[in-house]
């Protein structure tokens, strides 16, 4: 749940709440659609990955909760206008709806993120990078204008080993009690956070190179 | 690093609202500005006099009396 929000918040918010119940049909929609394309397009690698190379597809719909709070941080000061009401909207979020594709080494990942790069062609890159700038994961948004041309979409390629890490490290850090809240973003956890990356990173540099010899 | 400069001078982090703030001075930073504006600037608004009656809110746009309510209930 959300914290208390102060009075003059209020409206918006219930406001919003509304449309996100509103927007959910379409949002599911576009999860099954995109899920179902990215399966499809994926389904050639699948069929001849090694022992030891994994593909998973994973989908979601962005929780009410967690849309209000996304759209709330895009806003400077992290706050509604309270005499604005009417200027927010959850579809201008790009990830309502969202599907990943986590993938096993990373030559298998490259050969998927040019399969479906090659199919979602006019889908805008917004790749994830470390602290130094190089990409840690290829991630897409767009929209299914077959099944909603309200909801954008997000799809995320990336390495399984960093997905895995992510799923545990956000419920830890993004969605903190508020005890922990505090410490969580702190220097020395970023900086052992960039550690695992990096070792989780090398790892499967160097399993790539044991299997090829 | 701007994260010392608002440390050294007793800025805390909001992680709910992307702001640093200072009660004792009743000033508060959004992230954005921080990121945006140099350390120079950043330390002159820090040291920037003010009568300290109200809250008094550092963005790269002003916020409308409405966000500041909001900022200042959430402040306390």
């Amino acid at each position: 749940m959300m914290p208390e929000r102060p009075v003059d918040e209020r409206p918006i918010v219930n406001q919003l709440r509304e449309e996100y119940f509103d927007l959910l049909p379409d949002i599911r929609r576009v999860v099954f659609q995109l899920e179902a394309e990215i399966r499809y397009h994926t389904l050639s690698t699948l069929h001849k990955l090694k022992h030891y190379e994994q593909l998973v597809v994973k989908s979601r719909v962005k929780e009410c909760e967690s849309a209000l709070k996304s759209l709330r941080r895009r806003q400077e000061g992290g706050t509604f206008d309270p005499e604005r009401p009417g200027i927010y909207s959850l579809t201008s979020l790009p990830d309502l709806a969202g599907v990943r594709v986590l993938v096993f080494p990373r030559g298998v990942l490259n050969e998927v993120e040019g399969e479906l790069h090659t199919r979602f062609t006019d889908w805008t890159p917004d790749p994830v990078r470390d602290e130094r700038g190089a990409v840690l994961a290829h991630k897409y948004f767009g929209k299914c204008f077959d099944v909603s041309s309200k909801i954008h979409a997000e799809y995320q390629v990336v390495p399984m080993l960093i997905g895995l890490y992510w799923d545990v490290e956000h419920s830890a850090i993004y969605k903190p009690t508020p005890t922990v809240k505090g410490k969580a973003n702190s220097e020395p956890m970023k900086d052992l956070n960039a550690k695992v990356v990096r070792a989780l990173l090398d790892f499967e540099a160097e399993f790539e190179r044991f299997v090829q010899d | 690093m701007k994260k010392d400069i608002l440390r050294e001078a007793n800025y805390r982090y909001n992680f709910d609202r992307d702001i640093y703030f200072n009660r004792k001075a009743k000033k508060a930073f959004s992230l954005e500005f921080v990121d945006d504006k140099s350390e120079e600037v950043l330390r002159q608004s820090i040291q920037e006099p003010t009568d300290g009656s109200a809250w008094k809110f550092y963005f790269n746009s002003d916020p409308s009396e409405g966000v500041k309510r909001v900022l200042e209930q959430v402040l306390g």
